[in-house]
């Protein structure tokens, strides 16, 4: 672990940042219309549960990563397997975050550039970041935390004063009694954003002081769930639930509607900014975890020198992923939730924590 | 008269460290037999004096004949205009050929040998030393002090009589402070950790001496303060300067250049100040401060990047009057580093997040206008740094000429003809001005290349281009170090305490908590 | 390290070639103003844009002169909205950019004939165009040709005419400022139906197109925002004058600024009321199985021109006056729910009332949502606030002092 240390405050930043890195531009939960925001209530009660498996698992190897302790759980040849599935998954799923970068980019703001050079640009400046360590993209979290704050109370003030905001959008609460509540949280509020918390995992061993993980980890997912709630809320209250379950991008429709006076207009490029920003840091753990997960299974003896290679690897796969934006889209509605966030979010580390839990129990009943 | 109080033991490592030149060879080779040479007469010495310093005219030779009973020969060595010529005769030669002296009369009263009588009675200069080492003699001689050889006695005597032509201790140039000090640091080693030491008369107050560079031998002193520096950080500092092997050794901004953490970056990880106050503050934060001879601007380290945006202004000020200009300063940097960016991003690719009637406006400025938004920035911005530079190294007289036509060129011609437009002047204008608020000059020379950087980011990819390109940035900013202390705190890692003084300037009641 | 650098500055130097793509200089634009839409008779169609003639426009710059009119309006015809966009780069010199249209007038014809269904979509999805634009429609004249009248003082009509209807909501209280936004929620709404004001040309539109209109005191045609067409589904089916109007937008709670003008010593409009706050509270709840619509307004005024006698100092005189304020209010109000229930059109967004505050009920409801409408019960109350009287406070026609 060299002596890389992350405090408590850069993992609370870093989890904040991650989780609401693409959730807040997508408000996510719009299937329950007006009770969006409590659907992700709901994902987030979710997720926390998730949160403490993951912890639960995490106390039993404090100094390892997911990938690490894999083998100790699963044997040598099966848990080294698992690993390389994991690895694999972080970095599918940063591909992924990253080709829906792109496409936002391409169609709100760059209709004429191809996607290869915005997505190139982007993981060029990824690949540095994770070069120079996962320590410099925490203290560059916290920087950027504080700006993104800045920004949302900003924009959310403006909001406010130029009296875009309707609460009687809101209504009528529970409308459609809970059902669509519930089916917006569950599977895919929960996984998406909170249960891709499971890449951390791989950074809880760089932490400086371990026994804030739990506390620290849990007021970051409701930090964020709350934000990713409130944003959401705003955006309906500002465009109408019709609007934002049309358009593909309802915070930046929700900022352009923006007007003060007749010099505060046109405000687009603070939801932009804090867009690139937010996805920066997802790809960018995504990426660590699948670097540094890949560094442990091939027992590379330094991770850097895996970051060209992988970059490339996320940069041409995140082009070639899909034809156009629906198919990218329905194969992360349909396919991604079930096929790769349920198993490795939620059954792999569940079945993982019952093993370690069966076992521990066995052992000390033999020693006694 | 300078002030010596300071010297301490000087660590020789890099006197014996030497291996080359022609120079060196005869120091090496005279150093076994010195001894008996001295021993034999007085005429050997001054021999290989004269052999060591191969006849330069500025050595000043003066042969005397010491008023004792008996009288006794001797020889003073000092170098012209490097001694304090008053010193020399009142404190050395005069005591030595007018005070008359019973020698054996003084051997029967105090029991004593011929050259402690010399050192405690006849010599009147403030210190003397007594020294066999020829390397060390030289390097007195070529420091300012006068050696003193006499007949029968086989160590050289050296009266500290440093002096000479020094720049008198002025107010400072670069940093200037309307209400703060109006000293600066000189040349002078000495002079500097005197103005120092006055502003702390604490005995934590440490100094310790270096001489470095192989030929050139120059003091250098490092400060710290005993219990408040950390022990780590000052053994580090040690071993960087250790290991510091050049052979002329000029400026402060050399040993900057050995000891800093990392290269590759256009960030200063040394702090430099011309203030002896903000050296004296750095000092009780728990800073080390690094004096070279001959350079009138101190090192200060570890530093933070916050650290550039603070003027000893600041602590001179009201605390909130201060800590709205400091927020200014980097409001300042940040439009000097992204102004002409952002105007370049928002022209060429997001016209529509620019006001109606501004975009009206400035579409009929560029009506006409040959380039493209990038190229004209980039002509102007270019301008603007020729117009700067000559500015600066001109002699002051010519440097108004040079702002005139600037101002008339730029400002007028271009506009007129319609190669630029109004706007980018005004951009280019503005950039300039918000430029000249950052304190510290190295930093703001770092912003004038990021903000190229930036405008070739924000003409490839717009406001895109520029995001990442700050990512980047603070990315890098977060990867430096300066003496182990992470570049970016407070702010990355947020050290809440470390706030008081970071962005903002808080109450010295607070401060001092 | 070093073979690693190689291969970044590799990848970087596309980055520095990307520059043709998306970059377009200012001045390979033409600044898209407003669009008007109208049909041809072939059914296509007609799409105009007026473009900013940006260096008329801008005063003060040099070399602008005054040799040219500040807006053109270049026309094309296509089939859909974005064929015709496109079209119209046969005729234009640059390329058309739209982020800076602020307002779309659709003729009258078709909006009663076809609809608006055709027209809306290409406005919301389009990456360029913003949907802040306003949308107004031409009464008694074409699109196009309300876009090629040159207005003083403002110089692009556009910019003109979105103002004027800010200020007219603002302080006149006859207008409502609609964006494509609020067209599209009105549009999808079961329960709200559309309004759109109207422009009209006052004068003689041929030679209004002329620079040399607006050279004159009184120029040759004005544009005037006048009424609100009155939307049934997507087509539309009336208008609304000024007082009904404004009767509207009692309900619906956006008045911020009106006159009234109440009766005095037996004299008609003998006293004008301005009101500066005004607020509206539609309730809803369901009586014996039909919905019962309550809406409070409320609002507070001063006192701006009194022709008459009245003793305003005393309080119970302002009392009356108030009284008198609440009748001409509830009268203005219920005459234009009256018209809309007559018309099946719930403009006043009553239908949405009950889905939020009874959702159960609204979802049984919803089909048969404009026969309900027609034959629902409104109850209108106001309660008025005179606060103050302005810098005098008899007029000198009171007598009472002498």
């Amino acid at each position: 672990m060299e002596n890389i240390k992350i405090t408590p405050f850069q993992l609370f930043v870093l989890i904040v940042l991650f989780q609401l890195g693409s959730a807040i531009v997508v408000a996510p939960g719009v299937e329950a219309k007006q009770d969006a925001w409590m659907s992700i209530m709901l994902g987030l009660i979710g997720g926390l549960f998730v949160f403490i498996i993951y912890y639960h698992l995490y106390k039993q190897f404090p100094e390892l990563s997911l990938i690490e302790y894999l083998p100790k759980i699963l044997g040598k040849h099966l848990g080294w397997f698992v690993g390389f599935l994991y690895s694999l998954y972080f970095l599918y799923i940063a591909t992924r975050v990253l080709r829906d970068f792109g496409d936002l980019l391409v169609t709100a703001i760059f209709p004429q550039t191809p996607l290869f050079i915005i997505n190139l640009l982007m993981t060029l400046s990824i690949a540095y970041v994770i070069y120079l360590g996962i320590e410099v993209l925490a203290r560059t979290g916290e920087f950027y935390f504080l700006l993104l704050m800045f920004i949302g109370v900003i924009v959310n003030t403006l909001f406010f004063i130029s009296g875009e905001v309707e609460t009687d959008n809101l209504l009528p609460i529970l409308g459609e009694g809970w059902t669509p509540v519930i089916k917006g949280a569950v599977p895919t509020l929960l996984t998406f954003p909170f249960g891709e918390i499971i890449v951390f995992t791989m950074v809880f061993p760089y932490l400086h002081n371990q026994k804030y993980t739990l506390k620290v980890g849990l007021i970051g997912l409701v930090f964020s769930g709350v934000l990713i709630a409130f944003a959401t809320m705003m955006n309906i209250a500002v465009l109408g639930i019709d609007i934002v379950e049309r358009s593909s991008y309802p915070l930046l429709s929700a900022i352009s509607k923006i007007r003060v006076g007749d010099f505060l207009e046109r405000l687009d490029a603070l939801a932009v900014i804090s867009l690139i920003v937010g996805m920066f840091f997802k790809i960018a753990i995504f990426f660590f975890a699948g670097v540094y997960g890949a560094t442990t299974l091939f027992k590379v003896n330094q991770y850097q020198k895996l970051i060209m290679p992988m970059s490339i690897i996320v940069l041409v796969s995140s082009i070639s992923i899909a034809e156009n934006f629906s198919e990218h889209i329905e194969i992360g509605l349909k396919i991604v939730p079930n096929y790769l966030h349920l198993p490795f979010q939620f059954y792999i580390p569940t079945a993982l924590l019952m093993i370690t839990l069966i076992k521990k129990k066995f052992t000390i009943k033999s020693h006694s | 008269m300078k002030t010596t109080q300071f010297k301490r033991a000087i660590p020789l490592k890099s006197l014996i460290k030497r291996k080359k030149g022609a120079d060196v060879d005869t120091f090496s080779e005279s150093k076994d037999e010195s001894g008996a040479q001295q021993k034999s007469s007085i005429e050997a010495h001054v021999e290989k004096m004269n052999n060591t310093m191969g006849g330069t005219s500025d050595l000043i030779e003066r042969e005397i004949i010491i008023n004792t009973k008996p009288l006794i020969k001797g020889v003073a060595f000092f170098i012209n205009g490097l001694v304090d010529n008053e010193q020399v005769s009142d404190f050395m030669l005069k005591s030595l050929l007018n005070d008359s002296f019973d020698l054996e009369e003084a051997k029967e009263f105090s029991n004593t040998t011929l050259e402690h009588l010399i050192e405690k009675q006849l010599l009147t200069v403030s210190e003397v030393k007594m020294e066999t080492d020829w390397d060390k003699i030289i390097h007195h001689l070529l420091s300012g002090n006068t050696i003193l050889f006499v007949d029968g006695i086989n160590q050289a005597f050296i009266g500290s009589t440093e002096g000479g032509e020094w720049r008198s201790v002025e107010e400072p140039k670069a940093e200037v402070a309307i209400r703060g000090a109006k000293d600066a640091f000189i040349e002078s080693v000495f002079t500097n950790m005197a103005l120092i030491r006055r502003r702390i008369k604490s005995p934590k107050m440490q100094f310790e001496m270096f001489q470095l560079g192989n030929s050139s031998q120059t003091d250098v002193a490092i400060i710290y303060m005993n219990g408040i520096t950390n022990a780590k950080l000052v053994q580090e500092v040690r071993r960087r300067i250790n290991k510091i092997d050049v052979e002329h050794l000029l400026n402060s901004a050399t040993i900057e250049e050995f000891i800093q953490d990392k290269t590759l970056t256009i960030f200063p990880t040394v702090y430099n100040t011309e203030r002896p106050d903000t050296a004296a503050n750095s000092l009780t934060e728990g800073k080390i401060v690094i004096i070279v001879d001959g350079s009138p601007f101190v090192l200060i380290v570890p530093v933070t990047f916050s650290q550039f945006f603070k003027s000893a202004e600041d602590y001179y000020q009201r605390y909130d009057i201060s800590t709205l200009i400091r927020i200014l300063r980097y409001i300042s940097f940040t439009i000097a580093v992204l102004g002409p960016s952002l105007y370049i991003a928002l022209i060429t690719f997001h016209q529509d997040l620019i006001p109606t009637r501004l975009v009206i406006s400035l579409a009929a400025q560029r009506e006409g206008i040959p380039f493209p938004a990038f190229i004209e920035a980039l002509i102007m911005e270019t301008t603007f740094e020729i117009l700067r530079e000559a500015g600066v190294r001109m002699p002051r007289a010519i440097g108004q000429a040079v702002s005139i036509v600037g101002a008339l060129v730029i400002g007028q011609a271009a506009v007129q003809a319609g190669i630029v437009s109004a706007a980018m002047v005004i951009v280019v204008a503005g950039t300039a001005i918000a430029s000249f608020t950052t304190p510290a000059y190295n930093l703001a020379i770092a912003g004038r290349i990021l903000r190229f950087a930036m405008m070739i980011l924000a003409a490839t990819m717009g406001l895109y281009g520029i995001t990442i390109g700050l990512i980047a940035l603070v990315a890098h900013l977060a990867s430096l170090r300066s003496f182990g202390a992470p570049y970016l705190a407070p702010f990355a890692p947020f050290i809440p305490e470390n706030h008081k003084d970071g962005l903002f300037r808080l109450p010295k009641k607070i401060f001092n908590k | 390290m070093s073979k690693r650098m190689d291969l970044h500055i590799l990848l970087i130097i596309p980055l520095l070639l990307t520059s043709c793509w998306n970059a377009k200089e200012l001045t390979d634009l033409t600044i898209v103003s407003a669009v008007g839409i109208d049909e041809t008779e072939e059914g296509e169609l007609l799409v105009s844009l007026q473009v900013a003639n940006s260096s008329e426009v801008a005063i003060g710059q040099e070399g602008a002169g005054r040799d040219a009119t500040t807006t053109l309006v270049y026309t094309s015809t296509g089939n859909t909205l974005a064929e015709a966009m496109r079209n119209v780069l046969e005729t234009l010199p640059r390329q058309v950019y739209f982020p800076h249209m602020t307002l779309i007038i659709i003729n009258e014809k078709f909006a009663e004939t076809k609809g608006l269904d055709r027209v809306i979509d290409w406005f919301e999805r389009d990456s360029q165009a913003r949907t802040n634009a306003n949308v107004m429609i031409a009464r008694e004249a074409d699109a196009r040709e309300v876009l090629m009248v040159q207005t003083p003082i403002q110089r692009i009509s556009a910019t003109k005419l979105t103002d004027q209807i800010e200020v007219i909501e603002k302080r006149l209280g006859e207008n409502m400022v609609m964006d494509v936004d609020d067209v599209v929620r009105d549009l999808s709404s079961g329960g709200k139906e559309l309004l759109l004001s109207g422009v009209k040309i006052q004068g003689d539109n041929k030679s209004a197109i002329k620079k040399e209109t607006i050279q004159q005191s009184v120029p040759d045609a004005l544009l005037e925002i006048n009424g609100m067409g009155i939307f049934k589904d997507e087509k539309l089916i009336g208008w609304l004058e000024d007082e009904e109007v404004k009767g509207a937008l009692w309900v619906l709670g956006q008045i911020e600024g009106a006159i009234n003008n109440v009766e005095c010593d037996g004299k008609k409009d003998a006293i004008a009321i301005e009101t500066k706050k005004a607020n509206s509270d539609i309730r809803s709840k369901i009586n014996n199985g039909n919905p019962v619509i309550d809406v409070s307004i409320g609002q507070e005024g001063i006192l701006d021109e009194i022709n008459c006698s009245k003793d305003i100092t005393k309080h119970k005189e302002i009392q009356e006056l108030e009284k008198l304020l609440e009748e001409n209010i509830k009268k203005i109000v219920e005459k234009v729910i009256t018209k809309a229930q007559e018309s099946e059109t719930d403009i006043f967004g009553f239908g949405e009332v009950l889905h939020r505050q009874n959702p159960k009920y609204w979802k049984e409801n919803e089909k048969k949502w404009p026969e309900m409408f027609a034959k629902l019960e409104v109850n209108v109350h106001v309660s008025s606030y005179i606060r103050r009287s302005g810098m005098r406070n008899n007029s000198y026609q009171n007598k009472t002092n002498e």
